[in-house]
């Protein structure tokens, strides 16, 4: 039992449970955030990021306010508590000692920042608007104008006490039609002092999205995937659009690019989200794309070897009907987690006046476990929405941030538990869903010794009561 | 019984003996408070000092039925108003007085947002209204004149504008006079529809219009008659000094407005591009947040 953690019932989940035992969520505690109800109201969710540090009980909270804290999941205890002011904090990070907290803002400046992580003094900072550019900032009550600011989308804390660092910048235009907007953005190097090792491109940012990026801790191979072209790209721009970027982690020099072709007629583009993941040892990389497609790539050679349509289109008559497969993850083990979505209609197919699927596809809501053969070794359907995965740092326990709406049900959100080293298929490993009466955020983490599980719950506007429901708050839920 | 009438009562409150200059930087300093001000827990702030200020005044119940009778009507003006009007997203339709129609698109109805919108608002006028009548109700209007000359206001000015809220009081119960004998010969409001209320009303303007130029020459022929005359020496019996303690007053209310008025100029070069540090950035924060 973890000091400061107060009486436990038996149904406590513990390294020895096992199939068969009764496990129910216990909730540690529940962190109370700050008033994002004018945010919620426009339909928002609110950006809010959770990350456990390596001793398994900090937890550092970035909020939407730009709040930024550590507290100790299982005394209460709040280590340090800071504010960025104008700004959003997009992405924490610990280093794997523990001992620097990295975050990055959304701002005017877009900063990012490496802070004690048992003070938050701040040792560094580093600001990517110096090449990024910047953006006027919003006014009072816009709640959206944040987003036209320059952010750095996701810092990864690297063993040599460094960090890598997306950087992104798209203002200006609609940002439905990214062909209008003018984008920036670059992906960082930096050692433990702040400094530049490396930039990809090398010469400048590139006036295309780079939305997401992984890499393994040492940062042997990092893997980027870029997507569409912004308003100022130029013609002959060098670098292609919706494809991944392999690089030398050392040098930063590009290994490999691969392009991905759009599934027409279905589909007239390619898009991404959270959508790679780089495997322990640097050799694999998953990705994921909206039109359901999902990939295993060779790191060495930047090539697909396994090719996987769990929610590429299917017809239910004359309509096409997909799930998008946006995020995956890299388990330490080595197996590889996909997921699908809702089912619904390809963009080119609406224009044709088809909105709504006649059916479900037959893998939406799904998530598929891939061992390393490329065999599907489990599967798991609850018609929930799966956003993202994270698991402990043995590979053992697996959890994904979930949300589900139904006519009858209503809207039900929370975060899904399994223990994949439990025999059996996914029915099996699943422990528990623990629900809140909000909508979850698509950031969670669990601690690296599994013992504790962080979700975000953010307040939404019911569209029965047209009252708010839920609650801004971080569950911290074993 | 005390009337509203008998309100300058200057030595009976701590806010009557303050000196006049003292209390006419606190109405400036409000009222242009709540024009800077924009947050609702910034305009709750100067409301509570306003009514701080009112309560100052030691208000005779009279003049606290008066205020409250005022305010009420402010309030309910200003966030019915908005109830009707509010234009901005989300909105939650409270009640729907008109369906959809020609003129209306969305109908006429009464948002949620829009009284909460409305109540804020009313915050600022709130604040000015109670220190507006503290400072009447405890300021005769011959500390006013003093007060005035003090600030080396002209003297011509501040004579013609003291006198003229001498009879203020006078034009009130001339005009109550009025109305008093229009009901006695059977005038009701909206009885024979609006032209006819119009008109009538003016109508009812003229005697007291007719009252106040009559007073005005016979207050113009008196002074004259008492050899005054605008231009020449003047001595006083009280004169106005400043305390060291008025002087802390005033220099608490100046620091905050141009602490204020800085904080916001700042703020609004950086939304428009055309000064901004990252050092500031908590400045313009609290200034999004708060003011």
């Amino acid at each position: 039992m973890p000091q400061g953690m107060a009486e436990a019932p038996p149904t406590l989940r513990c390294p020895q449970s096992a199939k068969g035992d009764t496990i129910t969520p216990y909730v540690i505690r529940r962190v109370p955030l700050d008033d994002v109800a004018f945010f919620a109201k426009a339909g928002a969710l609110p950006d809010t990021v959770v990350r456990f540090a390596p001793n398994g009980r900090d937890l550092a909270i970035g909020t939407f306010l730009g709040r930024v804290k550590v507290i100790d999941v299982y005394s209460g205890d709040e280590r340090w508590n800071q504010k960025v002011a104008e700004g959003i904090v997009k992405t924490v990070d610990f280093s794997p000692d523990g001992a620097t907290l990295f975050y990055g803002e959304q701002s005017v400046d877009g900063f990012v920042y490496a802070a004690d992580a048992r003070s938050g003094e701040v040792k560094w900072r580093f600001r990517l608007a110096d090449e990024l550019d910047s953006s006027p900032p919003p006014e009072k009550g816009d709640p959206w104008g944040v987003y036209q600011l320059p952010a750095c989308f996701r810092v990864k804390a690297l063993q040599d006490g460094g960090a890598l660092v997306l950087g992104l910048h798209a203002w200006s235009g609609d940002y439905m039609k990214p062909e209008t907007q003018t984008r920036w953005s670059r992906l960082y190097r930096l050692d433990r002092d702040g400094n530049v090792v490396w930039a990809f491109p090398k010469d400048g940012p590139m006036p295309i999205t780079l939305i997401y990026f992984d890499a393994d801790s040492a940062a042997r191979r990092v893997a980027v995937l870029a997507s569409d072209k912004g308003a100022n790209a130029p013609a002959d721009c060098p670098y292609p659009e919706r494809a991944l970027h392999v690089l030398d982690g050392a040098s930063g020099v590009p290994i490999g690019t691969h392009r991905f072709v759009p599934l027409v007629p279905y589909f007239e583009t390619v898009w991404f989200w959270h959508s790679v993941s780089v495997s322990a040892d640097a050799q694999y990389a998953s990705v994921g794309l909206q039109d359901g497609r999902s990939y295993v790539f060779d790191l060495g050679i930047v090539k697909p070897i396994r090719e996987f349509t769990f929610g590429a289109p299917v017809m239910m008559g004359d309509v096409p009907v997909a799930a998008e497969a946006t995020y995956t993850r890299c388990s330490p083990d080595g197996m590889v987690y996909f997921q699908t979505g809702n089912s619904s209609v390809p963009a080119a197919i609406r224009r044709l006046k088809v909105t709504a699927p006649p059916g479900p596809h037959p893998n939406a809501n799904t998530i598929n476990a891939v061992d390393a053969e490329g065999k599907v070794v489990w599967r798991y359907r609850s018609g929930h929405h799966y956003q993202n995965f994270w698991t402990s740092a043995d590979g053992r326990w697996l959890i994904s941030s979930v949300e589900k709406e139904s006519d009858e049900a209503g809207r039900d959100a929370g975060v899904i538990l399994f223990d994949t080293h439990r025999h059996g298929g996914g029915s099996s490993k699943f422990v528990y869903y623990y629900q809140v009466a909000g909508r979850c955020f698509f950031n969670a983490d669990i601690s690296p010794d599994g013992a504790a599980i962080a979700l975000v719950e953010v307040p939404y506007v019911d569209p029965q009561s047209n009252m708010l429901a839920g609650t801004y708050q971080v569950h911290v839920v074993r | 019984m005390a009337r509203v009438t008998d309100w300058f009562e200057p030595g009976r409150s701590p806010l009557g003996r303050l000196d006049v200059r003292v209390k006419l930087a606190l109405g400036f300093f409000i009222s242009v408070q709540v024009v800077l001000a924009g947050s609702p827990p910034c305009l709750a702030i100067l409301a509570l000092m306003g009514l701080t200020i009112f309560a100052l005044a030691w208000p005779t119940r009279a003049q606290l039925g008066l205020t409250a009778a005022s305010l009420g009507l402010l309030i309910w003006g200003t966030v019915l108003s908005q109830g009707f009007f509010y234009s901005e997203y989300p909105r939650t339709v409270l009640v729907q007085l008109v369906p959809s129609n020609g003129l209306f698109r969305d109908g006429l109805n009464i948002y949620r947002e829009g009284l909460r919108y409305g109540l804020i608002q009313s915050l600022r006028l709130a604040a000015v209204m109670l220190t507006g009548y503290a400072i009447c109700f405890t300021t005769d209007p011959d500390r006013f004149l003093r007060g005035l000359l003090a600030m080396r206001f002209p003297f011509s000015f501040a004579f013609m504008a003291v006198t003229a809220i001498r009879f203020i009081p006078m034009a009130a119960h001339e005009f109550g006079t009025v109305r008093t004998a229009m009901r006695l010969k059977g005038y009701r409001p909206f009885q024979l529809g609006l032209r006819d209320t119009v008109a009538t009303e003016i109508a009812g303007l003229r005697p007291v219009l007719a009252g106040a130029i009559r007073r005005s020459e016979e207050v113009a022929l008196s002074i004259v008659t008492r050899g005054f005359a605008f231009g020449r020496a003047r001595t006083a019996l009280h004169e106005e000094r400043l305390k060291p303690w008025h002087w802390g007053i005033l220099a608490v209310m100046g620091g905050m407005l141009v602490g204020v008025a800085a904080c916001k100029v700042l703020f609004w070069l950086y939304l428009s591009q055309i000064y901004y540090t990252s050092d500031l950035r908590d400045l313009y924060n609290f200034t999004r947040q708060w003011l």
